[in-house]
């Protein structure tokens, strides 16, 4: 007993002492303050929900969240706890002493399990302090109880199970590498587990699976009321009780598991062991002359030229020493296994589909498949190779070489970005060959290497060269692991969750872009090059910095390594830090220029505040009278090359009231520049923000009488932007609809639903949809328009030569002029005020049913499931003719558009359908449900109901419709 | 070639002055830098091969000034740390070349060549694809100095090269060491006064972050002549002796302890005169320092 005291105060002290319990604490605690502070309604919903933030339900998710984190932090004390004597060889000294083996593990163990707690009571620190500096309203009555019992409850089974798991391997393994590789493997696989059993569908099973507890307290929470949240202490019910149960037990079994295989003996470690090469005995025979003879004389060059032959020998030396890291083969296999089942099982294309594997889907499943093994990757083996020397203590003979620090980093970070090409490499090989399997042989390899050998690599690249920063600038691996961890964090997850959302702050990250067979990178290659080479402008950066500050020698405190930076930066290194500087603000500035300036950068926020100003500005105008539009005629023209868009028509206007009417609103998409005149009429006010017009007639507009109203329309794209504003203009796949043109009246489509949304941009009652049945205004309109009833509709729509465009109604006519393709559509019957336009390079199928025209454009490569769509058509037509009434149009289309959206939706006679969920999905099982043809079959049914029987804008059919839509789905 | 050492200082962030206005002058041949443990000798020799800062001094190869222009001392440098690691899994042969690489060699064919005949020299070329991480404290200890010896080095610094080898090892380790070409400086650092007497033309005591006694080992020796003086005793005397007379050292043979003392004159009947040696020198320079 006595020594286990001894046992146990050492490691208290030795902790408590020391900064890391600290400073892990910190991080614990800063990073949930963060969290807490975060006004950020996807935050909010997924971490608090309605409840206040100190709520007692919130306190025992936070701690029950955090387990990952504290996981990682219980591996630093356990590890080094258990492991002690083995990496501070004391213990020969140790086990010679008389302990009992108990006392000597007991002590350790709790101690360190004890010390590991420490950081989790960030999670009550955090809940304490935050709501003395924040002003928001989410803040209850403080709860003590709670936290107490989130202890007792959440955070002492957690840091005991992971304890006694990290316990167990370290004593096993002796190694810390293991240690905290064992509790990732473990922590991936139990992540894995709870998916596989949240698609089991059994709430109990998957209560028990997550060793966190957090989905026991969501089980038992589910149905509770935001008051039930804010008072309640979440009980130990059956779901949380067995959860609680069953891993402590887990975890003791672990220790036990150490506790047994732990003796006082001076084995090697498992991994040694394993590793180790055969000692082959050298005897050296001592009666053998030396040999004295001169080695011979040798050149030696120094210039550039040997720098970069010494560069390939380091790195050789390098990838050697990783190639042969158990690790790294363990990652490899990994990548292949995880790719195919990825491939194999991932259903990407709704209803349980499979996507079929062209090349944009493979190269998305090979980077999911491939990313968390890259960072991983990059977290190790850059410690890994930063502390290498320094760790075998090889360090002064290499340091006392004559080999620059510049050569020594660009080893290692060429070293490790091979690496990384090798694992997405892999991935790439297991693409090809499942495409290659499943008889896919349009491999595309052009877009393969520029998606994942370039853009994918440009990313990793600055990663890596972050983490080699950070490794430098840390006193020790550790610290440098956390601080690679943190700064990746702050700049993922805290600085958007502040909502700085740039790409530039997220390290590696590129604009945003699709990848889709339509679009290909056309829209987004500008973005792209910038974005690269802002990315590689900051590696090299860092890379110079981290150079000059490269660890040499034996005193590498910062500071005295910070001193020697003028030293460091004289001649070449100074002009190319000058020019870097200048190419980085240049870049800098030309990006913020393009994205933010020459093209304006909306979230999703400032897209509510947009909805939110319409509807408390111009709400009023709803029951205002305002003339109904009867007819539009128009001329569109795509330029989709420039991505450029110029609309002119004009609007007939009929004053359906009975009184005169002499202003209306008119309401425009302020994405584009919009315009409307005519004889007689002024516009009084414009609102560019909000893109509305107020137009005064010159006479008012009497019962009966009609008016053209002439408009404009104009998009061209400028520049290059971080997420394409206007995402409906393409060089291959422009889709947009009526709401692109100028509607005349208020549009109660714009208002927000959401009514957390309304809540929190301040908007009094509800969106309109009234319940009430004697509200004219609802009820003298359909919900798709407010300002028309059936209208006339005439396009004249031009293209590039190569591309062909689609509006509603028959085709007319077609001819080319100056290089380009025009096409006359009229509706053959009217039509509800709601058509779409599209333009891409397409191929047509099509069939005749009777006077109906059946047509299928596509994508020239998307045949698969082109003749469902066909046959679907066909038998809708037939079936609904027959049950329910004449089709009203001579023409039933299907027409592709990319992937930037993935919906199918019904214009009169036009139904446009997204490439990604009906065009690749692969129905090929029996008993796979061929969702395209009911998919068709849904938007045909449209084409009676909504675009013949429509109901009027009301709660009730509202209902109506959303229960129609979700049992369709 | 002459290194010359001015008042080089080094003060470690947690006080202790490991190097103490020391200047030293060291020409050709084989230097001894002797001094008790902990004395600072390996804080000078990290300082002369680039490894450390000093606060203030300035150290000068002809016309190399050592502390600024760390690649140019490099490049003519040979150093064999006190303690150094190996890589796993990495054959003597592969690692040398690899060094040799580091140090400039290019050229494929020379680098075979030059590597094969130091490992014939260190006398492990017949082991050279096997892992130094299997060696035996003498051969891995002999792979270190062929590696600081690769490319003729003009300055090479040897720490502690031989604490722990046998005597058979050291001894080849010291003829590896004396073959040096002429022209070169050869710095060895020890706390055995043997090795400085058996190989070195020039010396230095270091002690407590001071040079206590710089020159040629003969001539420190000759200083002391007739001023050293012995006597057994029995070991409850010792505390009185040593109250009494300049004890430099004790020590025991046969269990019972000799005691020398320096002196002027004869201190009392019961001691002899003897022929100092290099040891008597290091004890009474090293005491000197301490009683100050």
């Amino acid at each position: 007993m006595n020594s286990f005291n001894a046992f146990f105060r050492f490691e208290i002290i030795y902790w408590l002492r020391s900064a890391m319990v600290w400073v892990l604490l910190a991080i614990m605690t800063s990073f949930l303050m963060l969290l807490l502070f975060i006004d950020d309604s996807n935050f909010e919903a997924l971490f608090f929900g309605d409840a206040y933030r100190n709520s007692p339900f919130v306190i025992m998710r936070l701690y029950s969240i955090t387990a990952v984190f504290g996981g990682l932090m219980v591996t630093a004390f356990v590890n080094t706890a258990a492991c002690r004597d083995f990496t501070s060889n004391t213990q020969q000294l140790i086990f010679t002493k008389p302990i009992g083996k108990a006392s000597y593990l007991f002590g350790r163990f709790l101690a360190a399990f004890l010390i590991g707690l420490i950081p989790s009571l960030g999670a009550s620190i955090a809940v304490l302090l935050v709501p003395m500096f924040s002003s928001q309203p989410v803040w209850g009555p403080i709860h003590m109880g709670s936290h107490f019992w989130s202890l007792l409850v959440i955070a002492i089974p957690n840091t005991f199970f992971y304890a006694a798991v990290v316990f167990a391997i370290a004593v096993w393994t002796r190694s810390a590498l293991a240690s905290y590789l064992g509790i990732l493997g473990f922590l991936i696989a139990i992540t894995i587990g709870s998916g596989l059993a949240t698609t089991m569908d059994n709430r109990m099973i998957s209560s028990i699976v997550d060793p966190t507890g957090d989905t026991a307290i969501s089980t038992i929470t589910e149905y509770w009321t935001t008051a039930e949240r804010n008072t309640r202490i979440v009980p130990l019910s059956p779901a949380l009780l067995w959860n609680r149960v069953i891993w402590l037990v887990g975890g003791m079994l672990f220790f036990a598991i150490g506790y047994f295989r732990f003796g006082f003996n001076l084995n090697e470690g498992l991994i040694s062991r394993l590793f180790r090469q055969s000692r082959e005995a050298i005897v050296s025979n001592l009666s053998q002359q030396f040999h004295t003879a001169e080695p011979p004389q040798v050149r030696r060059n120094f210039g550039l030229s040997s720098q970069v032959l010494q560069m390939i020998s380091l790195i050789k030396q390098e990838l050697w020493q990783i190639a042969r890291n158990p690790i790294f083969i363990c990652i490899l296999i990994g990548v292949v296994f995880v790719s195919f089942s990825q491939f194999s099982f991932a259903h990407t294309a709704g209803f349980d589909l499979k996507t079929r594997p062209v090349t944009f889907n493979i190269v998305e499943q090979i980077i999911a498949a491939t990313s968390q093994f890259s960072i991983v990757l990059i977290t190790l083996f850059a410690g890994l190779l930063v502390w290498k020397n320094r760790d075998l203590r090889f360090d002064e003979i290499v340091d006392a070489l004559p080999v620059p620090n510049g050569v020594h980093y660009l080893s290692k970070l060429i070293s490790l970005t091979l690496i990384i090409y090798v694992v997405v490499l892999v991935g790439m090989g297991c693409g090809i060959l499942y495409q290659a399997v499943s008889g896919h042989f349009d491999f595309q390899l052009a877009n393969y290497s520029r998606e994942l050998l370039w853009l994918v690599m440009v990313q990793w690249f600055s990663m890596i060269s972050l983490a080699l920063l950070c490794h430098v600038l840390s006193p020790n691996k550790y610290v440098g692991y956390f601080s690679y961890i943190g700064v990746l964090v702050a700049a993922f997850v805290i600085l958007p969750a502040l909502d700085v959302r740039s790409f530039l702050f997220r390290f590696g990250q590129l604009p945003g872009h699709v990848r889709s067979d339509m679009l290909g990178l056309e829209p987004y290659q500008t973005s792209l090059f910038w974005g690269t080479i802002y990315w590689l402008i900051v590696a090299a950066s860092i890379g110079l910095f981290t150079i000059t500050i490269w660890p040499r020698g034996k005193e590498n405190q910062l500071l005295r390594r910070a001193s020697r930076i003028p030293t460091n930066l004289r001649g070449p290194a100074m002009i190319a830090s000058i020019l870097l500087f200048c190419a980085w603000g240049g870049t800098t500035a030309w990006i913020v220029w393009n994205t933010r300036m020459v093209n304006e950068f909306s979230t999703s926020d400032d897209e509510e505040t947009f909805q939110a100003t319409y509807e408390r500005d111009y709400r009023s105008f709803i029951d205002r009278p305002h003339p109904r539009l009867v007819k539009i005629t128009q001329d569109i023209a795509i330029f989709p090359h420039e991505r450029r868009l110029e609309i002119k028509g004009v609007q007939t206007l009929k004053n359906q009231t009975d009184e005169p009417i002499s202003e209306i609103l008119v309401s425009a998409n302020p994405s584009y520049e919009s315009n409307v005149s005519g004889p007689g009429l002024t516009v009084s006010s414009q609102n560019e923000e909000l893109g509305t017009m107020l137009v005064a007639f010159d006479k008012p507009l009497q019962p009966g009488e009609s008016k053209e109203l002439n408009f404009g329309v104009s998009y061209a794209a400028e520049g290059f932007e971080e997420k394409l504003a206007v995402p409906e203009i393409m060089p291959n796949g422009t889709f947009f609809n009526s709401l692109v043109i100028p509607q005349v009246g208020y549009v109660p489509l714009m208002e927000l639903r959401d009514a957390r949304k309304r809540e929190k941009n301040h908007l009094t009652g509800e969106a309109f949809t009234p319940l009430d049945a004697d509200n004219l205004t609802a009820r003298a309109n359909s919900y798709i328009s407010h300002n028309s009833d059936w209208i006339e509709l005439e396009t004249v729509i031009s293209t590039s030569e190569d591309q062909i465009a689609v509006a509603p109604g028959s085709l007319i006519e077609t001819w080319n002029e100056n290089g380009r393709r025009y096409f006359r559509y009229r509706l053959d019957h009217p039509s509800l005020n709601f058509s779409s336009y599209v333009s891409a390079r397409f191929r047509v199928a099509s069939r005749q049913l009777d006077d109906i025209e059946i047509e299928v454009y596509h994508h020239p490569d998307h045949e698969w499931n082109v003749d469902r769509m066909l046959q679907s058509i066909r038998k809708s037509l037939e079936y609904y003719t027959r049950e329910f009434g004449p089709y009203r149009h001579k023409q039933a289309r299907i027409i592709e558009f990319p992937r930037i959206q993935t919906f199918a939706q019904a214009f009169p006679g036009t139904m446009p359908y997204s490439e990604g969920v009906g065009f690749v999905a692969e129905i090929s099982k029996a008993d796979d449900i061929d969702m395209v043809f009911y998919v068709v079959a849904h938007e045909m049914a449209h084409q009676w109901w909504a675009h013949q029987v429509i109901s009027a804008d009301m709660r009730a059919p509202r209902f109506c419709r959303k229960r129609w839509h979700s049992t369709q789905r | 070639m002459k290194l010359k050492i001015e008042n080089l200082s080094k003060t470690y962030g947690n006080g202790v002055r490991a190097l103490d206005n020391v200047s030293l002058e060291i020409g050709n041949g084989m230097f001894g830098l002797l001094g008790p443990n902990g004395a600072g000798k390996s804080t000078l020799m990290r300082t002369i091969a680039t490894l450390q800062d000093a606060d203030s001094g300035s150290i000068m190869l002809d016309d190399i000034d050592v502390l600024r222009d760390m690649e140019s001392i490099r490049r003519v440098l040979g150093y064999l740390p006190q303690e150094f690691g190996v890589y796993p899994k990495t054959s003597a042969g592969a690692m040398l070349t690899h060094l040799a690489h580091l140090k400039g060699v290019t050229n494929r064919r020379e680098r075979s060549e030059l590597v094969g005949a130091m490992l014939q020299k260190v006398n492990l070329y017949q082991h050279r694809f096997k892992r130094i991480s299997g060696f035996s404290g003498g051969m891995k200890q002999r792979f270190g100095i062929a590696q600081a010896l690769l490319c003729n080095p003009k300055l090479v610094i040897v720490d502690e090269p031989t604490a722990g080898l046998d005597p058979v090892e050291r001894n080849r380790f010291y003829n590896l060491l004396a073959e040096v070409g002429e022209d070169t400086i050869v710095i060895l650092s020890t706390h055995i006064v043997q090795d400085v007497k058996e190989l070195c033309t020039q010396m230095a005591i270091i002690n407590q972050g001071q040079v206590v006694y710089s020159g040629e080992p003969a001539r420190a020796v000759d200083d002391l002549s007739g001023k050293v003086w012995e006597c057994s005793v029995d070991k409850h005397e010792l505390p009185a002796l040593r109250e009494k007379h300049n004890v430099i050292s004790s020590k025991l043979v046969g269990g019972r302890p000799y005691v020398h003392v320096l002196s002027d004159t004869q201190p009392g009947d019961e001691f002899h005169s003897i022929t100092p040696d290099l040891e008597d020198v290091f004890f009474t320079r090293t005491q000197m320092v301490s009683a100050n």
